[in-house]
């Protein structure tokens, strides 16, 4: 006669798991909500900055090419265009840094095994040894530790949220090792936050900052409505970029700059940097509550078809045993008519 | 005072937006010296350094301390874009002072002309303008 006893414990167990998932996916449900109200409190700003951005880069560029030596004079901490400063900018055989922003937990599904992943796909495709990760997020950073890659960062975790303090300290640090020629090149990788459902790895080159990018975007219009609460850091602005540069970049508009336009750039190339930053942190920690509610969902939907499973085994067991104790008896009443 | 005499200001940090309302006008500190922006200005953009913003809404004043940003006039319309700024009534006097007597006790043991040296002039900077625009909201 089989025992009901390790099947009733089966199911208790299974209960709880399900009870804590269900609590998760509360919770991540909850998070999210505030990483997309941060996101939505900071695209002003990045429409802001990305217009401004869009407006110098057309207007200073316009006779010489400052832009590909503004990404240098970035490094100089927006000193005022020192160009002489950041010498390593380009083609010097110097470092590639990697920017991996990852999230400190894990129970997200492949949240951060599919941008490490892409993290490494793209080291190995920069074709040199000299690779330099700067880890944000406990998960990236423990990752690169044990392979024995050159991770530049202590490990830092933000448990009461990332404010732009904390993207200002680590664009500082980047700035420096891009100053100091350390690296010459930044690529940043990084969850795209799409949907709730749907969170892409993307890469793109933080520093030095082409032009192209910039004055590319702007002959585009808007095919999106910029800033619908979906779009990403890159599409964000770029569509930030089309719709500052489209309706308002008429003959007409003229702006005096002052200082000039060069100055006013080399300030804001650093500011720049420290916002994509910012935005990016935001959008990861968003992607990351958001694969983690989807996860927990489905964890949780995979507790339910178990435990219903699971009692129907133990109700089919009670049912044997019963018919079991039924013949019994019906024997016993047998053997002594 | 209708709108003609008032202009459009809009003060933009990147975790919220502190300002969106027609003033009278606003003072900023601009890095080529102080300036005022009136309705009616000419475009403009510029940069800004660490300092107050002072705008008046029917005559009653409002301060923000800033630590640099930039201004956008277009049209009518003032746009700041600022990082780490506050309302003079939003800073605590205590937590600057303590950060100015840190800062300074700290200053002592870096080298003089060094970035560490600089960072840490800003900061105490900051902490001074804080303190003045704390005392002056209190007062």
């Amino acid at each position: 006669m089989p025992s009901l006893r390790p099947l009733r414990r089966k199911i208790s167990s299974i209960e709880s798991t399900r009870k804590i998932t269900v609590a998760m996916k509360m919770v991540s449900a909850a998070k999210l909500r505030k990483a997309v109200n941060n996101m939505d409190a900071a695209k002003p700003y990045a429409e802001g900055i990305v217009g401004l951005m869009s407006k110098l880069s057309t207007t200073a560029v316009g006779d010489n090419p400052y832009l590909s030596s503004g990404a240098e004079s970035s490094s100089s901490h927006g000193g005022g265009g020192d160009v002489g400063v950041g010498v390593g900018g380009n083609g010097n055989a110097g470092g590639t840094l990697v920017v991996v922003i990852t999230s400190d937990r894990g129970l997200c599904g492949a949240f951060n095994t599919a941008l490490i992943k892409r993290a490494v796909t793209l080291m190995d495709a920069e074709g040199h040894s000299n690779i330099m990760v700067y880890a944000v997020g406990k998960k990236g950073h423990d990752y690169f530790s044990r392979k024995g890659y050159k991770v530049v960062n202590p490990l830092q975790t933000y448990p009461h949220g990332f404010t732009y303090a904390d993207a200002t300290d680590i664009s500082d640090s980047i700035d420096k090792m891009f100053v100091s020629g350390d690296c010459t090149r930044v690529i940043m990788v990084r969850n795209e936050y799409r949907s709730t459902a749907s969170q892409v790895p993307v890469d793109s080159v933080v520093l030095p900052i082409s032009p192209s990018p910039i004055h590319a975007s702007g002959s585009k219009v808007a095919d999106t409505s910029p800033f619908d609460g979906t779009t990403s850091v890159a599409s964000a602005v770029s569509s930030a970029v089309s719709s500052a540069v489209s309706p308002s970049v008429s003959p007409v508009d003229v702006f005096e700059f002052e200082p000039e336009a060069d100055a006013v750039l080399a300030e804001l190339i650093p500011r720049y940097i420290r916002f994509t930053l910012y935005f990016a942190v935001l959008e990861s920690i968003a992607g990351e509550n958001g694969a983690r509610m989807v996860a927990m969902d489905a964890a949780s939907r995979n507790a339910k078809d178990l435990l219903e499973s699971t009692k129907s085994e133990l109700n089919k067991a009670r049912q044997s045993n019963i018919t079991g104790e039924l013949l019994d008896i019906i024997n016993g009443v047998q053997a002594l008519a | 005072m209708n709108s003609v005499e008032q202009i459009q200001l809009k003060v933009i940090a990147p975790d919220r937006i502190l300002v969106d309302s027609m003033v009278d006008s606003v003072y900023l500190p601009g890095t080529e010296g102080e300036m005022g922006i009136m309705p009616e200005h000419m475009n403009l953009l510029t940069a800004m350094n660490m300092g107050e913003v002072l705008y008046t809404i029917n005559g009653e004043d409002t301060y923000i301390v800033i630590d640099g940003g930039f201004v956008q006039v277009k049209n009518n319309e003032v746009i700041l874009l600022v990082e780490n700024a506050s309302f003079d009534r939003e800073i605590d006097l205590e937590e600057a002072s303590r950060r100015r007597k840190d800062v300074e006790a700290n200053l002592k043991d870096v080298k003089t002309g060094s970035q560490e040296f600089m960072a840490m002039e800003m900061q105490l900077h900051r902490a001074m303008l804080d303190i003045s625009s704390a005392k002056r909201a209190r007062f």
